[in-house]
């Protein structure tokens, strides 16, 4: 398939990624699958180490910028380059959140000084950057008028957040800044107890508390447990969320994850499980769109659809972006999250088409 | 002709499985128990190929933990499960998950599960346990339930599963619902399989689940065959006293002494099934292994079949003892499922008498070393170690940053 073939010259593209990532090896099997020539790549170490690297990808015509996640060492840089030097995370570990937030921000804002046209970004580094704080897309969202849980930005400690939660509900807690579940936490509040549901091992070492994320997902009702977790990530900053009763499908709790291109929903995944956090890395699984459809109706997949749409739209010029769409048991579709870089769903077609062909094809629409 | 059926049941599906070897042919039919099933008849070049398949098939289905038919005690001849008066005995297990309390019962005592629902058609009761239960958006358990004990169904029905008694959960226990089915019991002739609190983990914590005495059930339903009953907190069985109960399910995250108690010195003759998830310390359990050694001075129970010791955090201790109980020469299961079992407990069950009549060992979901599963599947029974958790650290995982 060479969809270049119409135009005068291929397009030139420009990659920003950790160039070992399965992430950035999907991308260069679009390009080549398109007759495209291989992108101009510059890693987000090299970026780190100096932004004048950049300057390479200023000739490019359409740039995309990927996830700088799964590698410890541009990890470890960004906590660092966020105000917490020779810091050395274990394998998993939970911690720096606002540290690595801060240091992501520097390096977006170093992507945004390269000063090229915002429509050579695939993705804008600013509408990234706001992706990547759930409290600001919620704030982006609510003034769109677009449905979400209803949500509040939580104090910085323990004993303030028991304080503002009433004596009984549920919630979900979420940090500010953390994607694929991490440091997500269901908590259920009544007669004097709690019982909090994440995934998460918490580890205590001479004294001190160590959070990992974990694929299996833990129930703790010790409030001391309790007390531990979140007085490890309230201070780096959490959104409550209401803990809305999701649609079932065989008695599975379900949402969807939507990839949005070119300002249209593609890329369709059902998420079902038997816990409260569906993402699939953490053994859930993956349903069929025709059950949803046979149980809810065309229609009401529509409107997952139609919102997810309008969620992408908020940020104008970004050309894609993973969309979680919350079904409720009331049938209505609620916005959870916004992805910058949720694309990535090997295997899914739409119309013939993964992911990354399909945001290569819009991209060569798209003016230059 | 040759001819083998198997069945399976599970808290999910409920179905048959049968194979009739003819010379070089066999025919395969399968399907939901009570259904007709869809066959399949395949021809090989001789008998002899024709037979080594069918014993491959065979061999498959029941390492699936398919029964025979006649073995299990169920109905015959591909009968709807408890059409007759006599529940099959591998009706009473119901499984749903790894977890076991992450999704709803789709099957009940070998019947579908179907909601009850006041204003539309009842599902058939040969072939239905009725839900009852309220959600976030409609609180119309008790509304549900009344209109179905004032319909025609009700003297029909076989089984029950009650799920949340009420919208919000928190205070509310299963007293209420328990009393109204008492009160009503002669309009229930037929019930033969309860489950009281068929509540997931969404809808609430399993420690959380406020139940009640029980034990009111047992003098209202002489019929009672099986009793299942999910939830800890405020669980009481004050007269524990039934003729005719062959099964006792009770899923805890913390089993109180006193209910394991209660059992153990009441009357039960007919009980062929006894399940507990005993659970652990911190979500409220009081019973140790202690309490434990009525059963296992082997007098108790004389038609006992199944021993369920599980979801208990002091499953190593359980192991231990239970090796040496008189209860081995005559029950067929034992299941140390979904606790806490490690190489402690897994090599005291190597211990396992050489002559007994146990036939199948369920230790699934456990913490024992590749070695000792091994070791134990040489046993000289049907041993389950599936579900082995790893190390925590194997289960870290990095957050991908999208």
């Amino acid at each position: 398939m060479a969809l270049c073939r119409r135009r005068r010259v291929a397009l030139q593209f420009g990659l920003v990624a950790n160039p070992e990532n399965r992430r950035a090896a999907f991308f260069r099997a679009a390009l080549e699958r398109s007759g495209l020539p291989p992108a101009v790549e510059v890693s987000w170490e090299q970026v780190l180490a100096d932004a004048s690297n950049l300057e390479r990808l200023a000739s490019c015509e359409r740039i995309r910028v990927d996830s700088f996640g799964e590698n410890p060492r541009v990890h470890d840089a960004l906590i660092a380059l966020g105000g917490a030097p020779g810091v050395c995370l274990e394998h998993g570990e939970l911690a720096y959140l606002k540290e690595a937030h801060i240091g992501w921000l520097a390096l977006l804002a170093r992507l945004q000084q390269l000063g090229v046209d915002d429509r050579v970004w695939l993705s804008q580094p600013s509408h990234v950057a706001t992706m990547f704080d759930k409290w600001q897309t919620h704030v982006l969202w609510a003034a769109a008028g677009l449905p979400r849980p209803a949500s509040r930005l939580l104090p910085r400690t323990f004993e303030e957040l028991t304080s503002v939660l009433p004596a009984t509900g549920r919630w979900f807690l979420k940090p500010l800044h953390g994607s694929s579940a991490s440091g997500v936490c269901a908590l259920r509040k009544a007669n004097g107890r709690m019982q909090l549901t994440a995934p998460i091992e918490l580890v205590r070492e001479d004294g001190q508390v160590k959070l990992f994320n974990s694929l299996r997902i833990r129930s703790f009702g010790r409030e001391d447990d309790i007390r531990a977790i979140l007085g490890a990530l309230l201070p780096s900053g959490m959104i409550e969320e209401d803990w809305l009763p999701k649609a079932r499908l065989d008695d599975l709790e379900l949402d969807l994850r939507v990839v949005v291109v070119g300002g249209e929903a593609r890329h369709v995944v059902v998420r079902q499980s038997r816990h409260p956090m569906t993402n699939l890395h953490l053994g859930n699984q993956r349903g069929e769109l025709s059950d949803f459809v046979a149980a809810f109706g065309e229609a009401a997949l529509q409107s997952c659809l139609d919102l997810a749409e309008a969620a992408l739209a908020c940020f104008p010029s970004t050309l894609y972006a993973g969309v979680d769409v919350l079904f409720g048991r009331d049938r209505q579709p609620r916005l959870l999250e916004i992805n910058a870089f949720g694309d990535l769903l090997p295997g899914v077609l739409h119309r013939g088409e993964d992911t990354a062909t399909a945001i290569l094809r819009a991209a060569l629409r798209e003016p230059s | 002709m040759e001819k083998r059926e198997l069945q399976f049941m599970d808290g999910k599906s409920s179905k048959f499985w049968r194979i009739e070897l003819d010379g070089a042919c066999h025919t395969v039919t399968y399907g939901r128990i009570g259904t007709e099933g869809t066959s399949q008849t395949k021809e090989f070049s001789s008998p002899a190929e024709a037979k080594k398949s069918h014993d491959k098939l065979l061999s498959q289905k029941l390492a699936k933990g398919y029964v025979d038919t006649a073995g299990g005690g169920a109905a015959g001849g591909g009968a709807a499960a408890g059409a007759g008066d006599e529940v099959p005995f591998i009706a009473f297990p119901c499984t749903t998950g790894s977890n076991g309390t992450g999704s709803h019962a789709s099957n009940f005592m070998g019947l579908r599960v179907s909601r009850f629902s006041a204003g539309k058609k009842p599902g058939d009761p040969k072939k239905t346990a009725y839900f009852f239960g309220s959600d976030y958006e409609n609180d119309t358990f008790t509304e549900d339930l009344e209109a179905f004990l004032e319909s025609d169904v009700a003297a029909e029905a076989r089984a029950l599963v009650l799920g949340p008694w009420a919208e919000e959960l928190y205070d509310v226990s299963s007293a209420e619902a328990v009393k109204l089915l008492v009160a009503n019991a002669k309009k229930l002739p037929k019930l033969a399989g309860l489950f009281v609190g068929d509540i997931v983990q969404e809808e609430n914590e399993i420690s959380w689940i406020h139940q009640s005495d029980l034990s009111p059930l047992f003098a209202a339903f002489p019929k009672l065959q099986l009793l299942r009953a999910r939830g800890g907190q405020d669980l009481a069985l004050s007269k524990a006293k039934h003729a005719g109960l062959r099964a006792l399910a009770l899923e805890t995250g913390g089993m109180n002494a006193s209910v394991v108690r209660s059992i153990l010195s009441g009357d039960f003759p007919a009980l062929e099934y006894l399940e507990l998830w005993l659970g652990t310390e911190e979500y409220g359990g009081t019973c140790t292994v202690e309490d434990l050694q009525p059963l296992f001075k082997g007098k108790k129970f004389p038609k006992l079949r199944y021993l369920g010791l599980r979801n208990c955090d002091f499953v190593d201790d359980i192991a231990t003892v239970v090796v040496n109980s008189p209860l081995l020469q005559r029950i067929e299961t034992l299941d140390l499922s979904l606790g806490t079992l490690s190489d402690v407990g897994g090599r005291a069950l190597l211990k396992l008498p050489k002559e007994s009549s146990l036939k199948k060992l369920d230790l699934s979901h456990h913490f024992m070393s590749k070695q000792l599963m091994k070791e134990l599947k040489g046993l000289k029974l049907a041993v389950d170690v599936s579900e082995a958790e790893s190390p925590d650290d194997e289960w870290r995982f990095v957050a991908v940053g999208e």
